[in-house]
């Protein structure tokens, strides 16, 4: 691989993972990081060890659900769906991120 | 709380968690190495870059999982941690409330077990509910017992009962022994194990001829005689006991739960109802207990032996005219005026659990109130 490595905060990573979710039925980890790489032009770089810990703690706040399927390459895989709470989490976490870089931005301009 | 069983799950049985976790980090694995292949890395090369980039397998299985249970598990635990900490902090405190509490719900608990034995629970003989006692009421004596004659007559005429008898006790001397001992003697009409619903637990019942006058003289010992006397010993049957003139032949021993008429019952003869004596109509001695049939109310069987008594009062006008029978359930005659009284016992324990909890709210407040300033 040849893209620098970039740190994804924490926060930012469940709000990825929510929007990346939010576009598709279920997907599973592996493709959740193949699909942040290619649609942020290969910018950004999911931690594997971020990703795992991010999703299982969003399972257990009930934005995501989890089950066990088959990819199309008949592997079993553990396919993660947004749930309605999920789906409100991404409005506010996408509210906040605009409100944020709002912010940050101006700061950088005018300081 | 499905967020939280499923912490618990986690904590309890790891395994299952980590196997998922292990599958699911494998699957990723895979597909990473597939990527690197399809990019023209070689097979080995791949799985070597895949795994390097994936970091320690085990670590991020752990890390995942401990998340997980951390989370919950950890907090629930700092949350009892602090608040025995608060109760350390103020023993006083603490050592009134556990108190006043244990008083309340001590006291409480103690007669709802009373309760429970005494009126929920039903007397220890097969369908005890069936069980029922009878008075004669008479308006010259105030005593409720019956004669002989007419428990025969009462078992006799009515439909009923599945059968009707009767008993009194009395002290007697036993002199087979070296010294003589004073037991608690009940003598009863025929049929009375078949009311009660129970046989001896060694032995037998009376026989017909025991029953009736002139017969041979049997009689049944209790448990606790059995063991005190006997050693428990089978062969307690046959032998001979001496009551005053009197010789009887032990014919079985009684189950250790029948503790009625009395709990302190040695033994049980009949008192024949043919014996030229019992005969009168106006000696009373029995009290009378008898077994309804299955599906007989109470108040069917109140009917029923009122026609008996009329039709005997017909038949002998003096004393039976004046006579009738009262029936009330064999629970309830046990149990009589105690009923009210410990549910106005346990109505007064519960009022205190209640003062010992608002005494505490009290507390509670006063000390929070306390704690702003």
């Amino acid at each position: 691989m040849v893209t620098k490595k970039n740190d994804i905060l924490q926060g930012t990573l469940m709000l990825l993972i929510l929007k990346t979710l939010a576009g598709q039925k279920r997907m599973h980890g592996y493709s959740i990081t193949a699909h942040i790489h290619a649609v942020s032009d290969h910018l950004l770089r999911v931690e594997e060890g971020s990703l795992y810990p991010a999703l299982h703690r969003m399972e257990q706040a009930g934005w995501v659900r989890a089950e066990w399927g088959m990819t199309e390459k008949n592997r079993e895989a553990r396919f993660y769906s947004l749930t309605p709470l999920g789906r409100k989490q991404l409005a506010e976490e996408e509210q906040s991120w605009v409100r944020l870089t709002s912010g940050v931005g101006k700061v950088l301009r005018y300081a | 709380m499905r967020k939280w069983l499923g912490r618990l799950r986690n904590a309890i049985r790891p395994g299952r968690l980590d196997r998922d976790l292990e599958r699911e980090l494998r699957f990723h694995v895979m597909e990473r190495i597939e990527e690197l292949q399809d990019a023209g890395m070689n097979a080995e090369a791949a799985a070597r870059l895949a795994r390097k980039q994936f970091g320690n397998y085990a670590a991020q299985v752990e890390r995942t999982r401990d998340m997980d249970i951390a989370d919950g598990l950890d907090a629930t635990l700092r949350n009892v941690r602090l608040s025995l900490r608060g109760l350390a902090r103020s023993p006083a405190f603490s050592i009134t409330v556990v108190l006043t509490l244990a008083l309340g719900i001590g006291a409480n608990s103690a007669v709802f077990s009373a309760i429970n034995s005494v009126l929920l629970r039903p007397l220890p003989f097969p369908a005890s509910d069936r069980i029922a006692s009878i008075a004669q009421i008479q308006a010259k004596t105030p005593q409720p017992n019956i004669a002989p004659a007419r428990i025969e007559d009462w078992n006799r005429m009515n439909h009923t009962f599945q059968a009707i008898s009767g008993y009194y006790t009395q002290d007697d001397s036993e002199f087979s022994g070296e010294l003589p001992e004073k037991l608690t003697h009940a003598l009863v009409a025929p049929r009375f194990l078949e009311v009660w619903g129970i046989a001896p637990q060694l032995g037998r019942d009376f026989n017909p001829q025991e029953e009736h006058f002139g017969g041979p003289n049997a009689i049944l010992i209790s448990d606790g005689y059995w063991r005190r006397r006997f050693g428990a010993r089978p062969d307690a049957v046959g032998k001979t006991l001496r009551l005053g003139q009197v010789a009887y032949t032990i014919i079985g021993v009684m189950p250790a739960s029948m503790a009625f008429v009395q709990r302190n019952v040695d033994l049980w003869s009949v008192s024949a109802p043919d014996f030229p004596y019992a005969r009168s109509r106006d000696l009373t001695w029995f009290l009378g207990i008898g077994r309804l049939k299955a599906g007989v109310t109470l108040a069917q069987a109140n009917a029923d032996l009122g026609t008996v008594q009329a039709d005997l009062g017909r038949q002998f006008p003096k004393p039976d005219a004046e006579i009738r029978a009262s029936i009330e359930p064999l629970k309830q005659q046990t149990v009589g005026g105690v009923r009210e009284s410990l549910w106005v016992v346990f109505g007064s324990v519960t009022l205190l659990l209640l003062i010992a909890c608002t005494n505490i709210a009290a507390l509670l407040l006063s000390r929070a109130a306390g704690r702003q300033h």
